[in-house]
């Protein structure tokens, strides 16, 4: 059981993170910052039931996705969204050297970094699905392990994979798309 | 087994250097982890060049989204904690 009276020195750390992340997930910076203030509300009022010398930061991050999901994802925009279905494989497209050497690939995974911008990832993981992108968001930015995200977003080890798998490909699709119109401009 | 032969330097069509790719990329990733995992991945060029590729793919991704939450938030957010302990402690007075 963890004492009330610590809430505030043990989570207030946590805040640029958390904030970041509600960032991304509600796409602007007045919900970003009501999202962050109702979870700490909500962890404040529920700090009793937290273990004491277990993962805070993975606590208080399920609660600011719970409180998205919960709160905020029905009064958001329709986002614009990669259909990850018929997108094709990234590393099967001609640009990437699909059909002659991987090799070629991932020298084109280079030269894609050095030409985009801190925006255009912001903008491409924005445009993820949901699902995607909260998992994408938890495992690459806020670099939790891959059973943390089971746990923070409560589904199976193996949907994670899935989601990663799924959402890394349509993330790099898309920054490829940026990649493609710059040249083409 | 990783080599040229068994991925054809297509390491999106190799389920071993896939996997070992992913667990590389899983938390924050470690110049120890990358070097272990380049080394497992040493036979196949492409697949190394794939790593190296993801890995900084996700550096990039953190140095991109992160943001600092605004001083207004801070204060707000500190001033509604005192807020719910002031209420806490007038519910517990009755």
């Amino acid at each position: 059981m963890a004492d009330q009276a610590t809430f505030a020195d043990q989570a207030m750390v946590y805040m640029d993170q958390l904030y970041s992340a509600a960032r991304r997930m509600t796409r602007n910076a007045a919900d970003a910052e009501d999202l962050v203030q109702e979870t700490y509300l909500r962890a404040y009022r529920g700090f009793g039931n937290f273990q004491e010398g277990t993962n805070l930061r993975a606590w208080l991050f399920r609660i600011l996705t719970n409180a998205f999901i919960n709160s905020y994802r029905s009064k958001q925009r329709k986002p614009q969204t990669v259909d990850l279905d018929s997108m094709e494989d990234l590393y099967m497209s001609p640009r990437f050297g699909g059909d002659t050497r991987a090799a070629r690939s991932a020298s084109a995974e280079d030269v894609l970094m050095e030409s985009i911008t801190d925006t255009e990832i912001i903008d491409a993981l924005e445009s993820l699905p949901e699902e995607f992108r909260i998992a994408v968001l938890l495992a690459d930015v806020e670099d939790f392990a891959y059973k943390e995200v089971a746990e923070i977003l409560d589904i199976p080890i193996g949907t994670v994979m899935s989601r990663l798998h799924r959402g890394r490909k349509a993330l790099q699709k898309r920054l490829t798309d940026f990649s493609k119109n710059k040249i083409e401009t | 087994m990783v080599d040229g032969g068994a991925c054809m330097g297509r390491p999106d069509q190799c389920e071993f250097s896939q996997r070992l790719i992913f667990s590389a990329l899983e938390g924050q990733p470690t110049v120890e982890i990358v070097n272990r995992v380049r080394a497992e991945l040493s036979s196949c060029f492409a697949c190394m060049q794939t790593l190296d590729a993801r890995v900084q793919f996700k550096l990039a991704m953190g140095q991109a989204c992160r943001e600092a939450a605004p001083e207004s938030l801070q204060i707000r957010i500190s001033e509604s904690l005192q807020r719910v302990v002031l209420d806490d402690l007038e519910i517990t007075d009755f």
